[in-house]
This record gives C-alpha cells, structure tokens and sequence, in this order.
C-alpha cells in the first residue's frame, strides 16, 4: 500500500513541478518537490526501506530532467539512508526536527547534483559559492512546503494511530 | 568452497547496509550506461504517462486565469469607486459653495438664466396657456353699457370692446389684453363652454355649445373604455340645449351613452376636454351618417368662471438662439 502511495505521490510531485514551477519560482530558486516526497515518506512510514523509495523517486527526477540518467536515483537513495539512519538514531519526531532535517537534506542533495553536473575546468570559486548558496535556498524553499505537508500527514494519520493503540488495549497518548 | 556456498555468502553481503548501497550505486551506473535511445524512449513514455495531469493543469490554469482577470477588473473597479467617491466629495462641497451662493439675489438671478437657456431646448415649441377669466352677469354688463355712453361721448364717441356687450352667449372680463384670441376653447374643470368669437379690449364674447353657430371636431369615444374611438365628427349646437354630430359614418359603433371630447388640442394638453355623452343614435334610411344627438355636459348655462385655452409659441425657445453652424 505504501508503494501504490509513494508511486502516486511521485506521479503528483512531477505534475505540481510542471504546474507550479513559474508560480514559486523565487530568484531561480525552485522547490524540489521529488526530494520533499522522498523525504516525507522516509519521515512518516512506520517502517520505510530509504534505498528503494530513494531510488523510485530519484528515477523519477532523473526522466523529468535533461541530464543522463542515473544521477538523481543514486543521489537521492543515498540521501533518504542518510535520513533514515539518523531518524532511527536521533528518534526525530517533531515537525519542527523533521523540517529542519529536510532543509539540510534537500541542500546536500542539491549540491551534489550541481557538484556533479557543473564539475569541469569553468568551474570556479565563485561559481561555486553562487551554487552553494543557491542550494541552501532550494533547501530552506522546500523545506518551507515541509511543514505545512508534514502538518497534514500528521492530522491525517493521527485518528488511525489513536485507533489502533485503543485497539491494542492501551491508552492513548495525550 | 561449494557453489552453495558461495551463493550464500553472497546473498548475505547483498542484503547488508553496504551491499544495498553498491546495488543502488550498480543500477544508477547501468542507468547512466543506457543508450540515447534507450533513455529517451523512457522519458517519452513517462511524459506520456504524465500527459492527463498536465492537460488537467493547463484547464485549470485556463480557468483561473479567468478568475484571476475578474480579480483584476474588480480592483480597477474598486480604483474607480475610490475616485469617484473622492469627486462625490469634491462635487458635495462645490453644491455647498453654491448653495451659499444662490443665498445672494443677484446671483440667483444669473443662475436662473443659465438654467432657463440650458433647459430651453428641451421645451415645447407650442404650449397651451390657461387664462382664468370672470363671465360678466347682468349688472357687468349694464355697467359697461353705462360706461360706453359716457366714454363715446367724451372721446371718440365709440369705445372699443363695445360689441361684445350685445348678442347671444357669455361675456368674458377679458379680452385682448389677456392676449385672448377668436376660436379659442373656454372651459369649467376640463368641460368645454363654448369658444371665443369676439374679442374686445378688455372682454370677450362666448358662443356656447349649444348656440346654432357653434361648431368644432369632436372625437366619439367609449364609455367604458376611453381609449377605443369610435368615431370622429363635426359638432354643431342646434340652439334648443343641445348638440348633434354629422358626418360620422354609420359603420362606426356609435352607441348611447358614448363621450364626445374635443380633437383640439389633444396632441398637446394632458386632459381631453369633454363635451357631452351621446344621449340618441338615428339614421335616416339610405343615409351614409349617423345623426347623433348629444347632451352637453355642462348643459346651457356658462359658469361664473370658467378658463380660457390659448396656444402661443414659447418663448423660452424664441429667447433661446440656435447654435451657429460651421461653414
């Protein structure tokens, strides 16, 4: 069930990147909307496995772009491990750590995409910060849309997890 | 080491954190390593795949960029309203300024003028004016047969207006000098009296609807419905109290009890003026019109007072000079 939700949350991200790109389009800087599915499912599934949903979403982005295939699938599986360990080790739970989590994520990612692509001799430090810098922006940009989403999944989810902890025989949590 | 064995070991490693990550690696590695033709026909097909939600996002954007221009027009709108209530302001305190203004007479005056010129154009070229005026009784009347004999021996020996004091009908205490003129209708409360067939200086002489000499056109209307007519015909007094029309056709639906009004005036006066009603309906055999018999309302007798029709050129439009014309 979770894949059928992860596929059409793909399929949903790829339209909202299409529809919306010239709407939020802030400076050049962009939400990454792939990254944020990736990431809100390894966040919120109970028990997710980060290389697969990584590697689905990051195949996605990878037929979305120009660039060669490959790239996003490799990057983002890695990303969503790296997430998903530290989530398990830190026990991030609140929306605010989730989001903060997100931010820095979505930033590494975006530096390794634009560190892979745009490595060669024209490569400069200045170019490099400018990349930097517009990294962190695409992070904080899409993490902005994290809290509200993470907010929603939560109010969402949060009747059935009251549900099944009734069911269990214990008493929900206040 | 056994093929079993080896099998083993590797699907061990292969489900280990590392092994996950060097598969992922692998695979990326074969993606990066597929043809041009390859990666795009996988890229056709997942545009493909996406086409239904982007022809839902270009409706929708479509839709809301209607949406969005209505937006627009009612912030220019609500601009509009803005300086329009700023010149409802603006035209508030200029009505003020005026007010105080017209409190000063002479300027009053000037603001009557103008607006008597501005508005001149949208009058009548003929109006109908209304003159009150007295019937003389017996005692007026001797009185100025008194007043003839004295004044025609002192003067000219003949006092203008001296005719009007003898024959038949009324006499009005007005004549020339109210701008009274022959033909015109002398009525009570939108009944007709009679007309002017003499006019003096200062009195006038009245023939009455009933007198023989009176005649006038007359329109034959419904009693119940006053709109539906059904006929139009030449009225003429019989002298004896009474009234009969001629020249009405007799395939017109003349019945008793119709209303005879007059056709003067009707294009131009807000009430029709009543002769009488149809009080008997013959026809003479082989005769092509009706002989149609009419009481009149106001019966013989001329009110005390009655009023006068006149119709003059407005001089409002007279007063007001055409605007000249280019070459």
């Amino acid at each position: 069930m979770q894949w059928l939700i992860l596929i059409l949350a793909v399929y949903v991200a790829e339209t909202l990147q299409a529809a919306l790109d010239t709407v939020l389009c802030v400076g050049n800087i962009v939400p990454d909307w792939f990254v944020l599915t990736a990431l809100l499912f390894v966040l919120t599934v109970r028990r997710p496995q980060p290389l697969l949903a990584g590697m689905i979403v990051g195949l996605a982005a990878d037929l979305s772009a120009v660039g060669p295939l490959g790239l996003s699938t490799a990057l983002l599986a890695l990303t969503t491990l790296g997430v998903a360990r530290l989530r398990r080790k830190l026990h991030i739970e609140h929306p605010a750590s989730r989001v903060l989590l997100i931010a820095l994520a979505t930033t590494l990612y975006t530096q390794g995409i634009i560190g892979i692509t745009a490595i060669g001799p024209s490569l400069l430090m200045r170019n490099t910060i400018t990349l930097f810098i517009g990294a962190i922006g695409v992070g904080s940009y899409t993490a902005a849309f994290a809290l509200p989403a993470l907010l929603i999944i939560t109010w969402v989810r949060e009747p059935r997890r009251v549900n099944s902890l009734g069911a269990a025989g214990h008493a929900p949590r206040a | 080491m056994t093929s079993n064995q080896w099998f083993n070991r590797c699907s061990r490693r292969c489900a280990s954190p590392s092994g996950r990550v060097l598969g992922v690696l692998a695979v990326a590695l074969t993606l990066a390593c597929l043809s041009r033709d390859v990666t795009s026909q996988l890229r056709s097909t997942w545009q493909n795949a996406l086409r239904p939600s982007l022809q839902l996002i270009a409706t929708l954007k479509r839709r809301t960029s209607g949406l969005r221009d209505r937006w627009q027009n009612a912030e220019v709108l609500s601009e509009q309203l803005a300086t329009a209530r700023e010149q409802v302001l603006v035209l508030e305190s200029k009505n003020r300024r005026l007010a105080n203004l017209l409190r000063d007479p002479r300027r009053r005056i000037t603001v009557a003028e103008n607006r008597a010129s501005f508005t001149a154009t949208q009058q009548p070229l003929i109006v109908s004016r209304f003159v009150e005026a007295r019937v003389l009784g017996q005692q007026g009347r001797a009185l100025l047969n008194h007043l003839r004999i004295v004044d025609a021996g002192r003067a000219a020996r003949i006092l203008p207006g001296s005719f009007v004091l003898d024959g038949p009908g009324a006499v009005l205490d007005l004549g020339a000098d109210a701008r009274l003129k022959n033909g015109q209708i002398v009525m009570n409360e939108d009944r007709v009296c009679g007309k002017i067939v003499e006019v003096g200086p200062r009195v006038s002489r009245v023939l009455t609807v009933d007198a023989t000499n009176y005649r006038d056109i007359v329109r034959i209307v419904d009693r119940d419905d006053p709109r539906r007519e059904h006929g139009r015909g030449m009225l003429e007094g019989t002298g004896q109290g009474s009234c009969r029309i001629r020249l009405v056709d007799i395939s017109r639906p003349v019945t008793v009890g119709d209303l005879v009004y007059s056709a003067a005036g009707e294009d131009r006066l807000p009430t029709k003026l009543l002769y009488g009603q149809v009080d008997r309906v013959e026809r003479e055999p082989g005769a092509p019109h009706w002989d149609i018999s009419v009481r009149p309302s106001l019966g013989a007798r001329v009110p005390s007072r009655v009023t006068v029709l006149t119709s003059e050129i407005n001089l409002v439009r007279l007063a007001n000079r055409p605007l000249k014309q280019g070459p």
